[in-house]
């Protein structure tokens, strides 16, 4: 099935499903639709190894919210999303999963904080069996208004990613911080801060296309704790390519405006620029950069 | 709302269930073939298995007759599998195999093998194998006491005891157990001569950090520290260019052992000792040390045991253990250093480490190897190690402009003389040369071969053609003399080029040099129905040579290549026929009435089934049973053992003919045995026995002409022989 199909299948079976339109109802499904571009797919180091492209991703979620006070509440969420590209057809993602969220405040008061504990279990399904994977996330943050126009959010974070391969077995923790500035009632800027500790994976080419060996890729295997070829790339383009993993620190920040149409959707514009940097040599790194907007939609 | 609460959880529950299933893949994997890949490489075609298939009888004795007791045999086959038996004996029958109080029990070999026999007993026990009720093993005591115990290898020239029998020989004193003691006891101490680094892209794939020197007393060491960068288990990308970065670095991370050779007195003590080569493997231990090892894993398709690895390109002829379980000189004498090719290598594009770097270094190296190989040329005529190497030298100094090295830089473009092109050669001759033979054969089949019968010359093309020595491909005309070889060797079984990379590199474009030797090659029947050639791996049929025998008769088709499954068939019989089974590889077939019976077999594997192969058993109740063939009355009249005719007329001691390898006259005192060390029990027809003297590559060309009814009466007589275990007889001074 191609992407696009699959997206819509996904689409139409979620919304298929028996959704009370009551509006009191605890069920809701929400519905995102992004598109997007990604200047550094294989998160590479070494320009000619660096393939930008354009994505796009079609998520649902169906939920389910439980509130067991005025003060807490939990949501169930089963979770579905297909993710299609436009020339690396072997990282198109079809994922699978479910989600927990609980939430409570302590005190009452509009500038009191409050909190949120998520518990994530997901499966990704790519056209490469390597890269198919087991994604599991806990997640911990405060949110609290600090006037009635500046929110800020603090959160911790930790993932494990299983996969079929073993460059993606993956473990990373992060800190992250987000500052939202309500213009007015529809508008909304954000900036979200991220320092993230633990395993990457990134690509490069050994060998070229010409048959010439890449011998400048060396210090990149000896911070590595695992190598294996790349089967997305390898299938995609000539010359042999590498998949390698190792610890690094991940600094990222992303800017983002978004627009509220109403109470049930909204439309959001985010960039994203991060540097990942290997804690055994601070010359092995790469940079990425990550355009989005999408269109959300809460029926 | 009630049951939202039950059901929703649920759903969740059953999302991330799913989400949580166990990835199982970060285990190192086992690699496992399909049933079509090729996976003989870096050892000899002949594995020379101790046993034929077919049944066997062991038999429990005692020392001493006359006596009762209990017994526990156990018997182990090759794969691994094991059977108990428990006996006793009343009335013992002592150390006679045929006597009735010796108890005996059956075991079939349905394939040719090896097997192990352990007794343990109340009494001294005594343990013997027959076949044919001729002994073909018995107890060497080796247990002691009350224990028996014979070990069969199935393969005579790769297995621990070979190992541990070859360091014992070039190691007598244990003084090079680590990478340290053997740098010392070279000269190491006083620093290296010459340091290169490469990837080996030919033949081994690993990055190569390669020291050598040549001291005062002619000797010359190299060893080579081998770096691999292991991405997947069985991966040939593990065999890349960064194997040579790490090289470069010396990156312990990815050290997978080292490789040391030396050039030095045969006799350790003995510094005036004719020189040969020794081979060493050290590996990774504790605290930074390097180790040496019995087997090694060369090419990521499991260990092999030392010294094969090694010998299989550098000019090895490995012959079985000596009946004292020594190594056999003559296997250590035939080893050679290659000569490094230097336009076959891969250099770094990292400053000091590429081709220019290198050249100087490897000039020097490949000067000290033609020193070696002039000298093993130059030993005196009546020494065992004697060896024809004038292409090997005309190879190796060519490529520098001669014996004196007078070029800077090898000359990649470089064609002896044999290869060039005549025009009694076909065109295309020295294309042939330099993008199949240099590249895939030369470099160990230079090195092989002896010097016997290199006086004998035919007509070939009208060249005059010494074929004795063939095998070295020095020439055009000697390559092509294994038409039919090449053929079965490279498209059929896929065991040549004999290192993995050098076979992946040979056929990773079919069009290119399998195509292209393919073109030279006459009746080469392998073009598919779009002229393509395709790959070894498809299943062919052996069911062996037309034979004469008497009924029943063992057959064997274990030879059959890529062969999953098997089918006979009888297609024509005069009389009365069976098999014991139509899908072994091995079934009884017995006919009621004499004549001509045909019998069609046909293999498979996961790429479909082979063409059928015929085999016509003639039964004829007036020969010699098969059964009751021995070397000492039906093979030593054929060989001319006692009246120094035919193969003795040659192969005989004192010889006229240096550097024969082996002696067919009664006064070798292991005459036997180095016949035994010629027959190739999974591959009857294969073996060299048989090879040799119907074949024009044959110093003393051919003795049993297959066109003559004695040519085939002898030949029938040596394949029954072969096929029913090789079994020696009774004779005094020759079998016991």
């Amino acid at each position: 099935m191609s992407g696009v199909g699959r997206s819509s299948f996904l689409l139409c079976a979620l919304l298929a499903l028996p959704v009370c339109a009551e509006e009191e109802s605890p069920w809701s499904v929400d519905l995102d639709v992004t598109g997007g571009y990604d200047d550094n797919v294989g998160r590479s180091q070494f320009r000619r190894d660096i393939v930008g492209e354009y994505f796009g991703t079609v998520s649902a979620s169906l939920n389910y919210d439980l509130e067991l006070d005025p003060r807490k509440a939990m949501t169930f969420r089963a979770l579905a999303e297909s993710e299609s590209r436009e020339v690396m057809k072997p990282l198109q993602r079809t994922s699978f999963g479910g989600e927990f969220i609980y939430r409570w405040q302590s005190d009452f008061g509009f500038f009191e904080p409050f909190y949120q504990f998520t518990l994530r279990g997901q499966d990704d399904d790519y056209e490469v069996t390597q890269r198919d994977a087991s994604v599991y996330t806990a997640q911990l943050q405060r949110t609290q208004r600090l006037t009635a126009n500046w929110t800020y959010l603090l959160g911790v974070e930790h993932k494990e990613t299983d996969s079929d391969g073993t460059v993606f077995d993956l473990s990373a923790s992060r800190l992250f911080g987000n500052l939202d500035y309500r213009v007015d009632a529809d508008w909304v800027v954000y900036s979200t801060l991220s320092y993230a500790r633990g395993d990457v994976h990134s690509v490069a080419q050994n060998r070229f296309c010409n048959g010439l060996p890449a011998a400048d890729i060396y210090p990149l295997v000896q911070v590595s704790d695992a190598i294996e070829p790349d089967e997305a790339f390898n299938e995609t383009f000539c010359g042999s390519w590498l998949a390698y993993r190792g610890e690094a620190d991940a600094l990222s920040l992303s800017l983002g405006v978004n627009r509220a149409f109403a109470d049930t959707y909204s439309f959001d514009l985010s960039v994203l620029q991060a540097r990942v940097t290997s804690t055994e040599d601070r010359d092995a790194y790469y940079d990425r950069q990550i355009v989005r907007a999408s269109i959300l939609m809460r029926f | 709302m009630r049951y939202g609460w039950l059901r929703l959880p649920s759903l969740f529950a059953l999302l991330v269930l799913t989400a949580c299933a166990k990835r199982d893949d970060t285990e190192p994997e086992v690699v496992t073939l399909a049933d079509d890949v090729p996976n003989r490489f870096l050892q000899f075609p002949d594995a020379m298995p101790a046993l034929a298939a077919g049944r066997y009888t062991v038999v429990a004795a005692t020392a001493t007759a006359g006596v009762a007791g209990s017994y526990q045999l156990r018997i182990r086959r090759d794969d691994g599998s094991e059977e108990t038996i428990n006996g006793s004996w009343s009335n013992s029958g002592g150390q006679d195999p045929v006597a009735a109080g010796n108890p005996r029990h059956d075991v079939d070999m349905a394939a040719p093998g090896g097997l192990q026999l352990s007794l343990t007993s109340t009494v001294d026990a005594y343990l013997y194998l027959l076949k044919n009720e001729q002994v073909v093993a018995e107890d060497d005591n080796s247990g002691g006491g009350s224990h028996a115990a014979i070990n069969l290898a199935a393969n005579a020239i790769n297995s621990l005891a070979y190992a541990e029998a070859y360091y014992r020989l070039v190691d007598p004193d244990n003084e090079r157990t680590t990478l340290a003691d053997w740098k010392r006891k070279n000269g190491f101490d006083a620093g290296e001569q010459v340091h290169v680094v490469f990837r080996d892209a030919k033949d081994l794939g690993y990055g190569r950090n390669m020291r050598a020197r040549r001291n005062d007393d002619g000797s010359v060491a190299v060893f080579v520290e081998n770096y691999l960068v292991q991405l997947q288990p069985g991966n040939p990308g593990n065999y890349g260019p960064l194997n040579l970065e790490a090289a470069i670095r010396e990156d312990r991370e990815h050290h997978v052992g080292t490789n040391a050779i030396e050039f030095s007195p045969i006799d350790p003590n003995d510094p005036d000792s004719e020189k040969v080569l020794k081979f060493f493997t050290f590996e990774p231990g504790p605290n930074g040390t390097q180790q040496r090892v019995l087997e090694t894993n060369l090419d990521g398709r499991g260990k092999k045991f030392m010294p094969g690895p090694c010998l299989a390109c550098h000019g090895g002829r490995l012959l079985p253990l000596e009946a004292d379980g020594s190594f056999p000189l003559q296997s250590l004498r035939s080893g050679k250093y290659n000569a490094l090719e230097v336009n076959a290598l891969e250099y770094s594009a990292t400053p000091g480490y590429g081709r220019d770097d290198m050249e100087a270094g490897l000039r020097e190296l490949n000067a000290f190897v033609h020193g070696t190989l002039q000298t093993l040329q130059d030993k005196p005529a009546d020494n065992p190690g004697k060896w024809a190497g004038e292409f090997a030298l005309d190879t190796s100094g060519g490529r520098y402009g001669g014996d004196a090295f007078p070029l800077l830089t090898a000359d990649d473009h470089y064609v002896p003389t044999g290869w060039q092109q005549t025009g009694n050669r076909p065109e295309g001759v020295e294309l042939l040369y330099k993008q199949v033979v240099e590249p895939h054969c030369s470099s160990c089949h230079a090195l092989q071969g002896n010097q016997a019968g290199e006086d004998e010359q035919v007509l070939v093309d009208g060249e005059l053609i010494s074929l004795a020595n063939a095998v070295n491909f020095s020439s055009y005309e000697k390559f092509m003399a294994y038409n039919d070889q090449i053929i079965d060797y490279v498209y059929r079984r896929g065991i040549m080029p004999l290192s993995l990379r050098n076979y992946e590199s040979f056929w990773r474009d079919p069009d290119g040099a399998p195509t292209l030797l393919a073109s030279f090659l006459q009746d080469f029947p392998l073009f598919d129905s779009a002229g393509k050639v395709n790959a070894p791996g498809a299943p062919v049929a052996k069911p062996g040579a037309n034979r004469r025998v008497q009924s029943p008769v063992q057959l064997d088709a274990s030879a059959s290549l890529f062969a999953e499954t098997y089918a006979w068939r009888i297609v024509s019989a005069p009389g009365s026929a069976s098999l014991s089974s139509t899908n072994v590889a091995a079934p009884v077939f017995e006919a009621d009435a004499d004549g001509d019976y045909v019998l069609e077999l046909v293999v498979s594997n996961s790429r479909g089934a082979s063409e059928p192969a015929l085999l016509t058993v003639s039964i004829d109740s007036t020969v010699t049973a098969q059964s009751q063939l021995t070397f000492a009355d039906d093979i030593r009249p054929i060989l001319g053992s006692a009246t120094g005719l035919r193969c003795a007329s040659c192969h005989n001691s004192p010889t006229t003919n240096t550097g024969i390898p082996v002696r067919y006259d009664d006064n070798n005192p292991s005459l036997y045995r180095d016949v035994l060390a010629r027959i190739n029990f999974a591959d009857p027809e294969n073996s060299r026995l048989l090879r040799k003297p119907t074949s024009v590559r044959h110093g003393g060309g051919i003795q049993l002409d297959l066109s003559t009814e004695q040519g085939q009466a002898d030949y029938n007589t040596l394949i029954n022989w072969i096929r029913e275990g090789a079994v020696c007889g009774d004779a005094a001074g020759i079998c016991n």
